[in-house]
């Protein structure tokens, strides 16, 4: 049986709750946007978000692993990947029925394809630490557009709260149209920015390029450890690589 | 001719990319009251340039117009380049400007000497001081300690700074007084020691997290390889001394790019020793996370690294009598001498054994790299061809895979060749 949900964490937690609660023969859980029909799949079940039931599905979940696992559970949902959902049922399964010990093995067929995309998720969501970017606008906001390849956009919310907590700032995803607005410290969700697309650029902006440009050693030059450690799909956000997109990145 | 602050900056940290140190780890300092920025401890990269280097800090020079003559440096007396000086308020300014749009992790600044070591430094603090305390700035801030500083600025600079690095530069003391001959060793260790022993100070009892903070993120030294001739086991005696001695966090290795013309040094023309440089940075990596001892990487009777592999492949053809290693049951710290695995693949290894035993499909499905370790490790699926060689017929056969030497070196585009060594006794 084919399970949908909408694409929230909520949602994925609701599909498992019924599934549990009705004894459901689940053979694929699928979010609504990345569900192909195909011809001989049978009627597919959407399930309607309920945040009650996700939340008891939640704290079963966190009776039961610490929070390093849990934060490896989460990342692995924001790493949006095909069939992610499976490898968290399967986990799921074997956590309700027999307790979070087998957990700790890396190697257990339920547990090491959730760590490595968890990594993954991991990895980018420090790269994008450091590569949101803001940009000031006249009535001092900070905002930032970012296109991250998975979703990473409510893990990054924490750092920047706490490193600007007497700021107002937002940062919107434009390639999931989602973003947050923080102000005085309290966070919140905004759909569409009515903000300007792309840098204007201020006085700051010119300056960064130009001290991008003068502290490059040209006897060092090396663009493929560049794009190793900054990859192209990055740079349409960064203004100090944005118009030089035409570069190719040597193989 | 007054600069402005753009034709200041262009100057300033054109002159100042020579320094390596880029790091922005080590502090946790929270954001303070009514103030911005903190210290990530894992640090955090925020640009690469075209040398595929991190950009982490802001990292600039208070000034270029320094009255010390050294013959490695850009800026030294005697060269005609364009000289300027920040103002304080300039430094405070661009520092929170581009704080607040997450372009940098805070400030790394440094400075040529301008009158003598306490006023330069004094400079230094200022800058600090007024970030922290009128801005309520809680960013990284790295401060250079200028060689010969006196103990009242360093412990000032300490109190407001989260890292402190004093430059040795030259890996010995013949070569320092021949290349800088207005420094010498006792100005770079005084400072140094003050520090890392204000610091054990500062740490010592029970602090709490009221204890002020003294250099939270440790400090670090930079030296030039490639401008004098000291041999790899020289400038990694040296690292290893500041590892234990000092507690410095990190030892940075700056292949020498010729910048001035001077028959003290290799020729203009001479490229830099990037792969000598990595070598290095490889053999540090060996000694600060995978348990290594200088002596085990390079020693008298080759004081050099090869260069044609990695240091811990090298360590492992000179002792076959460790290998092959179980790795159902080897130590960690065995398992970490095995080349090609590296410190993740080593947990994950000794956490999963605890429940089954690892064999080459766990081991691929992990992601650990079997390229070289396939020789080093014993398991029943490896044919037992792999782990009988002997060392001389391992190097060749490994020296065939990389097919020309570069390929494995992703991470410099250069040639090899040595930079010619001046004879220095």
């Amino acid at each position: 049986m084919t399970l949908l949900y909408d694409d929230s964490f909520d949602g994925f937690l609701t599909a498992v709750f019924e599934a549990f609660r009705l004894h459901l023969p689940v053979s694929r859980i699928v979010s609504e946007s990345r569900y192909e029909v195909s011809l001989f799949d049978e009627e597919p079940h959407r399930i309607v978000t309920d945040s009650s039931s996700a939340s008891r599905v939640w704290t079963g979940i966190v009776q039961r692993l610490d929070n390093d696992r849990v934060a490896m559970l989460y990342g692995s949902f924001l790493s949006e990947l095909t069939g992610i959902e499976d490898h968290l049922w399967k986990y799921l399964v074997r956590l309700f029925r027999e307790g979070g010990a087998f957990a700790a093995n890396p190697l257990a067929p339920e547990v090491l394809p959730l760590l490595k995309a968890a990594e993954a998720v991991k990895r980018e969501q420090h790269r994008f630490l450091g590569f949101v970017r803001f940009q000031k606008t006249e009535e001092g906001l900070l905002f930032a557009e970012i296109e991250p390849q998975y979703d990473v956009l409510l893990i990054l919310v924490g750092h920047f709260r706490r490193r600007y907590p007497q700021k107002r700032w937002a940062i919107f995803d434009s390639k999931r149209g989602k973003g947050v607005l923080c102000e005085n410290g309290e966070v919140c969700e905004i759909q569409i920015p009515d903000f300007h697309k792309g840098y204007q650029g201020d006085d700051f902006c010119d300056l960064w390029k130009q001290y991008y440009n003068s502290v490059t050693i040209a006897e060092r030059k090396n663009l493929r450890l560049m794009c190793r450690e900054l990859p192209r799909k990055y740079w349409a956000h960064l203004p100090e690589r944005a118009e030089r997109c035409p570069v190719r990145c040597p193989k | 001719m007054q600069k402005t602050i753009a034709e200041k900056l262009t100057i300033l940290s054109a002159a100042a990319k020579y320094d390596v140190s880029c790091s922005s780890s080590g502090s946790r300092r929270a954001t303070p009251q009514g103030g911005m920025g903190n210290g990530a401890s894992m640090g955090i990269c925020h640009s690469f340039t075209e040398d595929g280097r991190c950009i982490s800090l802001l990292k600039i020079l208070f000034s270029n117009a320094c009255r010390y003559d050294c013959a490695y440096c850009v800026n030294r007396r005697s060269n005609d380049v364009p000289r300027a000086t920040f103002e304080v308020d300039e430094v405070v300014e661009l520092t929170l400007g581009f704080y607040e749009r997450n372009y940098i992790e805070g400030l790394f600044l440094s400075s040529g000497v301008i009158r003598d070591p306490d006023s330069t430094m004094e400079l230094l603090v200022r800058v600090a001081w007024k970030l922290r305390h009128v801005h309520r700035f809680g960013g990284y801030i790295h401060l250079k300690a200028i060689p010969g500083a006196s103990p009242e600025w360093l412990q000032r600079a300490g109190e407001v700074a989260d890292r402190l690095s004093v430059n040795i530069e030259v890996p010995s003391e013949t070569s320092l007084k021949l290349l800088a001959p207005d420094k010498n060793y006792a100005s770079v260790y005084t400072p140094m020691n003050y520090i890392a022993e204000r610091k054990l100070e500062y740490g010592a009892g029970k602090p709490s997290r009221y204890t002020p903070k003294f250099v939270p993120a440790g400090q670090t030294t930079q030296m030039i390889v490639g401008a004098s001739g000291e041999s790899d086991l020289q400038i990694l005696r040296l690292a290893s001394g500041f590892y234990s001695g000092q507690h410095l966090k990190r030892v940075y290795y700056s292949g020498y790019i010729p910048v001035n013309e001077d028959k003290r040094l290799p020729v203009v023309t001479t490229k830099p020793p990037l792969l000598r440089e990595h070598r290095l940075y490889q053999a540090d990596w060996l000694m600060r996370f995978y348990e290594f001892r200088y002596d085990e990487i390079v020693d008298e009777s080759s004081p050099h690294l090869d260069e044609r592999f990695d240091p811990k492949l090298g360590w492992a053809l000179r002792h076959p009598e460790f290998f092959p290693v179980d790795l159902n049951t080897a130590d960690y710290s065995l398992i970490l001498r095995i080349p090609g695995i590296g410190v993740r693949s080593a947990r994950l290894i000794v956490s999963g054994r605890r429940f089954s035993r690892v064999g080459l499909d766990e081991l691929k499905k992990m992601g650990v790299a079997l390229k070289r370790a396939k020789y080093f490790i014993y398991h029943r699926e490896l044919p037992i061809g792999l782990r009988t060689l002997y060392p001389e017929m391992l190097t060749m056969r490994l020296l065939a895979e990389t097919k020309t030497p570069l390929q494995q070196l992703s991470l410099f585009d250069t040639n090899l060749e040595r930079p010619a060594v001046p004879a220095l006794s």
